[in-house]
C-alpha cells in the first residue's frame, strides 16, 4: 500500500481518536457540580456518627467541623477543616470523577488515620448534586460514601459505611454558610 | 538516496504515529476508574427479608414495612431482576423493575408503579448506576425531574443488604432498609 495512503488512514484514524477521546473526557468531566460549592458547617443535632455500630467506638466531630469545595481548574477540590477556622485545612481531597486518585494529604485522608500514601479513592458523578465515593486502602475497599446536596442547595449529607457493615452509618448533615 | 532517506523518514513517522495512538489510547483507557464496567452483580442474588429491628424509617414518607417486605433478585441478561414482595410469601410480586446499571434513564414498566408510594408508573423512569461489585445507586425520576436517590449495598460476607433512599429535597432525612439474605 502507497505511503501516502497509510498516512491518510492513520491521519483519518487519529482524528477519530482525538474525537472519541474528547467526547470520553467531555462524559466523565463535572458538567456542573456547582452546588456542592461554597462552606459546609456541620449541624450536630442531625448529625449521627454510627458507623462502627451502636456500641462501637463511633468518630466524634467538632461542633465547628467544615468542609469547604472550591473549583480546581475543570474540577472541585475538598477542603476539610475538623475545627474552623483555622489558617490551612486540616486535609483536602481532589474531585476528579471517574479517576483512582492517591491521597495527596501530608495527614491521613480518613478522619480514622492511616498513612496517606496507602490510601486511594475515586469519586462517581450521579448527577450535579450527587456523588459517590470508594475509599481503598491498600486497594481493598475500607469506605463507601455518598455526598448530596438538596434541592434547594442549603443542605448537604454525607453518609458513609464500611464494606463489612452498611447497616451502619455516619449520616453528617451540613448547613451551607 | 534523498528519496530512499524520504522513505524511511515517513517509514518512521507513521510508526511513531501509530505508536502515540495507541499510548494514548492506552492512557486513556488505563487512568479511567470505570465504576459501570464492573458487571458482577452476583452478590445482590437472591432473597432479602427486611429486619425490623435494624430499620429505620425516618424520611417522613410514612412507609411501613410488613415483618415479611422481601426483595428478590435475580440476574436478567443485561443486569438484575428486582421483585418486591409487600408480605412474603405471595402468589406474585407486588411489583418488579429491571435493573440495568448503565446510567441511563429507563421508564418504569410495572403497571403498579416503580414507588412504595404509589403514582402513575408512566411518569416514573429511573437509572442505576454500579459502584462496585457490590454498591449500586438509583436515581429516581417522575415526570423527568429527580424525586429521590437510593443506595443498595450488599456487606463483604454477603448476608446483609441495606437500601437507603431519600428525597432530594430533603437528604438529611433517610429511609434506611436493612434487609438479611435468607436461604433459597
Amino acid at each position: 500500500m502507497p505511503y501516502r495512503v497509510v498516512h491518510a488512514l492513520l491521519l483519518l484514524m487519529t482524528g477519530v481518536l482525538v474525537c472519541s477521546m474528547s467526547i470520553l473526557v467531555k462524559a466523565q468531566s463535572p458538567a456542573d457540580l456547582g452546588p456542592f460549592i461554597g462552606t459546609w458547617k456541620i449541624n450536630p443535632e442531625k448529625t449521627k456518627m454510627g458507623r462502627n455500630g451502636p456500641n462501637g467506638p463511633n468518630i466524634l466531630r467538632s461542633n465547628t467541623f467544615t468542609f469547604i469545595f472550591v473549583p480546581d481548574g475543570k474540577n472541585i477540590r475538598m477542603d476539610v477543616y475538623t475545627t474552623y477556622p483555622q489558617p490551612a485545612p486540616n486535609r483536602m481531597a481532589r474531585v476528579i470523577p471517574d479517576k483512582v486518585l492517591t491521597c495527596e494529604s501530608k495527614e491521613s485522608c480518613l478522619t480514622a488515620g492511616g498513612d496517606p500514601k496507602e490510601q486511594t479513592y475515586a469519586w462517581y458523578m450521579m448527577d450535579s448534586h450527587l456523588l459517590a465515593r470508594i475509599f481503598w486502602i491498600k486497594d481493598e475497599v475500607y469506605d463507601y460514601s455518598t455526598m448530596c446536596v438538596s434541592t434547594d442547595g442549603k443542605t448537604m449529607t454525607l453518609i458513609s459505611w464500611s464494606p463489612d457493615t452498611p447497616q451502619y452509618q455516619n449520616i453528617q448533615v451540613f448547613e451551607k454558610q | 538516496m534523498q528519496t530512499s532517506f524520504h522513505r524511511l523518514s515517513t517509514r518512521y513517522s507513521l510508526i511513531r504515529l501509530a505508536a502515540s495512538m495507541c499510548a494514548a489510547l492506552l492512557v486513556a483507557l488505563g487512568t479511567t476508574a470505570h465504576a459501570q464496567n464492573q458487571n458482577d452483580l452476583s452478590a445482590f442474588v437472591g432473597r432479602w427479608q427486611i429486619n425490623l429491628g435494624q430499620t429505620r424509617m425516618n424520611r417522613g414518607n410514612h412507609i411501613t414495612r410488613s415483618d415479611s417486605f422481601t426483595f428478590v433478585f435475580e440476574l436478567a441478561k443485561a443486569g438484575l431482576m428486582m421483585h418486591v414482595y409487600a408480605n412474603y410469601p405471595q402468589a406474585a410480586p407486588t411489583r418488579s423493575n429491571l435493573i440495568i446499571p448503565d446510567q441511563k434513564s429507563h421508564q418504569c414498566e410495572s403497571s403498579a408503579g416503580c414507588l412504595t408510594v404509589g403514582g402513575t408508573a408512566s411518569d416514573q423512569s429511573y437509572s442505576y448506576s454500579q459502584i462496585s461489585s457490590h454498591m449500586l445507586i438509583r436515581v429516581f425520576y417522575v415526570k423527568g425531574k429527580v424525586d429521590e436517590y437510593s443506595t443498595y449495598s450488599v456487606s463483604a460476607d454477603g448476608k446483609t443488604f441495606t437500601m437507603i433512599a431519600w428525597g432530594a429535597e430533603a437528604p438529611d432525612r433517610q429511609n434506611v432498609q436493612v434487609f438479611s439474605k435468607q436461604l433459597e
